[in-house]
């Protein structure tokens, strides 16, 4: 592997593989986080303008029927 | 319109500029004490507070370092910037840096003697990094004492 | 070159624009990451001194300098929302700021990983690591301060009074290592000509993680600005469209 001589002495990291590894495992999850976070707010943002839509279609549609009855019973 | 805008460009340049005039002058005021560290050539100039903990910063000089293999043993060395030596003598841990050439920083106090008591020891790096077979390449270059 | 700018500031023109370059810009960033990582990490020699523990360097460095530019242009965000009271701006600046305290989390987390064992300690309070940890605190406080307020408009203006308030640290810790005595060592001087001290199979993966990383952090900023834009327009026929096109996914 490169400029190690086997695959256990890459991982070992020359005796620093507690440092090297932590090192880079914080880094991976910031980088995580800046994608993980964005896409989670995305899909809640779109799950709860839905709702907010079936909500206010629902709502229409209640205040329709209401009327309709009304109507129906004016005549 | 227009120069409501030239007014906020105004304000704003003004706390830009505002507050770095601001932090420049405490960074002025405080100058020696944002330094980390003193040289070997300010501890002789005696520009270091006798009697009290301070840390001195410099080159570990090449051929002066005694000390048992073993760690925990004592270790003196000679602090060096290229003018000024000073001794230091030191019980403990090293970092991994630490070695003849290299840059070093110890935390404690000058003694009667004039020997500097560690009481803590860091490594400072510098700002290269190479390969092994580089290194050879540029000592015969004949890299030189600069700390 | 004014019109780009105009455009630039519409929220609709920048959310197509960026869905549209979005695909080839996280494939180029992958790229560049992922040679310049694996590189760093399993084929560039160990240092002469540090060993493999070198190796930090390479998301160090380019962590700290993603984190300073991001700060910069947080700033000028902040400057032009508070002079032409550009929306786009804000929304940009309010972006810039959790991204930014990431990296500068993350470089000082591995700075503080790579000091144990080269210097002997974690944390020194030298110029530049005090510096930076005023950067992390800075970005800290930008969020906390937009937040601290009901108004969208005064939080706004606030944050972006204090992002210049703070923008005089950047410089400060770029040049800390020059101006004062710190244990940290100081910037690499980096050439093709003069290869003895840094030789470029050190720092030509460093290059490629740098670059790499700038991608990841323009896309971490689109990604963050362009919900942003959804949430702000949400009253606008265009989002409605969007939210349409979403609809019929689901």
């Amino acid at each position: 592997m490169g400029s190690f001589a086997s695959f256990a002495d890459f991982i070992s990291m020359g005796g620093y593989a507690v440092y090297v590894w932590s090192a880079y495992a914080f880094f991976a999850l910031v980088l995580l986080v800046n994608i993980w976070q964005p896409l989670m707010a995305r899909k809640k943002y779109f799950r709860q303008q839905l709702k907010r839509e079936q909500v206010q279609a629902e709502r229409a549609r209640a205040q329709q029927e209401h009327e309709e009855m009304r109507n129906g019973n004016a005549t | 319109m227009a120069t409501q805008r030239k007014q906020r460009m105004t304000i704003v340049s003004f706390i830009v500029v505002g507050s770095a005039i601001a932090v420049g002058l405490v960074l002025f005021a405080l100058n020696e004490g944002i330094n980390v560290f003193y040289t070997p050539s300010e501890v002789a100039q005696g520009e270091v507070p006798s009697g009290q903990n301070f840390r001195i910063g410099g080159m570990v000089k090449s051929g002066s370092l005694r000390s048992g293999e073993l760690q925990g043993t004592e270790v003196q060395f000679m602090a060096t910037d290229c003018l000024v030596d000073i001794p230091v003598s030191y019980t403990g841990v090293l970092p991994d840096l630490f070695r003849e050439g290299q840059g070093v920083v110890a935390d404690g106090y000058i003694d009667g003697n004039g020997v500097f008591q560690a009481s803590q020891i860091l490594a400072k790096h510098d700002e290269n990094y190479m390969p092994a077979e580089s290194v050879a390449a540029m000592e015969a270059s004949g890299a030189t004492c600069d700390p | 070159m004014w019109k780009w700018l105009y455009k630039l500031g519409s929220p609709k023109w920048f959310y197509t624009m960026t869905g549209q370059y979005m695909p080839w810009l996280v494939g180029l960033t992958v790229i560049l990451l992922g040679v310049g990582l694996v590189w760093g990490l399993a084929f560039t020699p160990p240092d002469y001194q540090m060993g493999e523990n070198y190796r930090i360097a390479y998301i160090h460095v380019p962590s700290a300098s993603i984190a300073m530019g991001c700060y910069y242009m947080m700033a000028c965000m902040a400057a032009a929302f508070l002079i032409w009271r550009i929306k786009m701006a804000d929304m940009v600046a309010k972006a810039c700021a959790p991204v930014g305290m990431t990296f500068t989390a993350a470089a000082l987390f591995t700075g503080s990983v790579w000091g144990i064992p080269t210097w002997g300690t974690w944390w020194i309070w030298d110029a530049r690591l005090t510096s930076t940890l005023i950067m992390l605190f800075l970005f800290i406080g930008v969020m906390a301060l937009r937040s601290a307020y009901d108004s969208a408009q005064s939080g706004a203006k606030a944050s972006a009074v204090l992002t210049l308030v703070g923008v005089v640290n950047v410089p400060i810790i770029k040049y800390s290592v020059e101006w004062w005595n710190t244990l940290h060592q100081g910037a690499s001087n980096l050439s093709l000509s003069n290869t003895a001290a840094n030789p470029p199979e050190v720092w030509v993966p460093a290059f490629f993680v740098g670059f790499g990383l700038l991608g990841f952090f323009l896309i971490a900023i689109i990604l963050r600005t362009r919900n942003e834009i959804l949430i702000r327009e949400r009253r606008t026929d265009w989002v409605s469209d969007i939210l349409g096109d979403a609809r019929g996914e689901n």
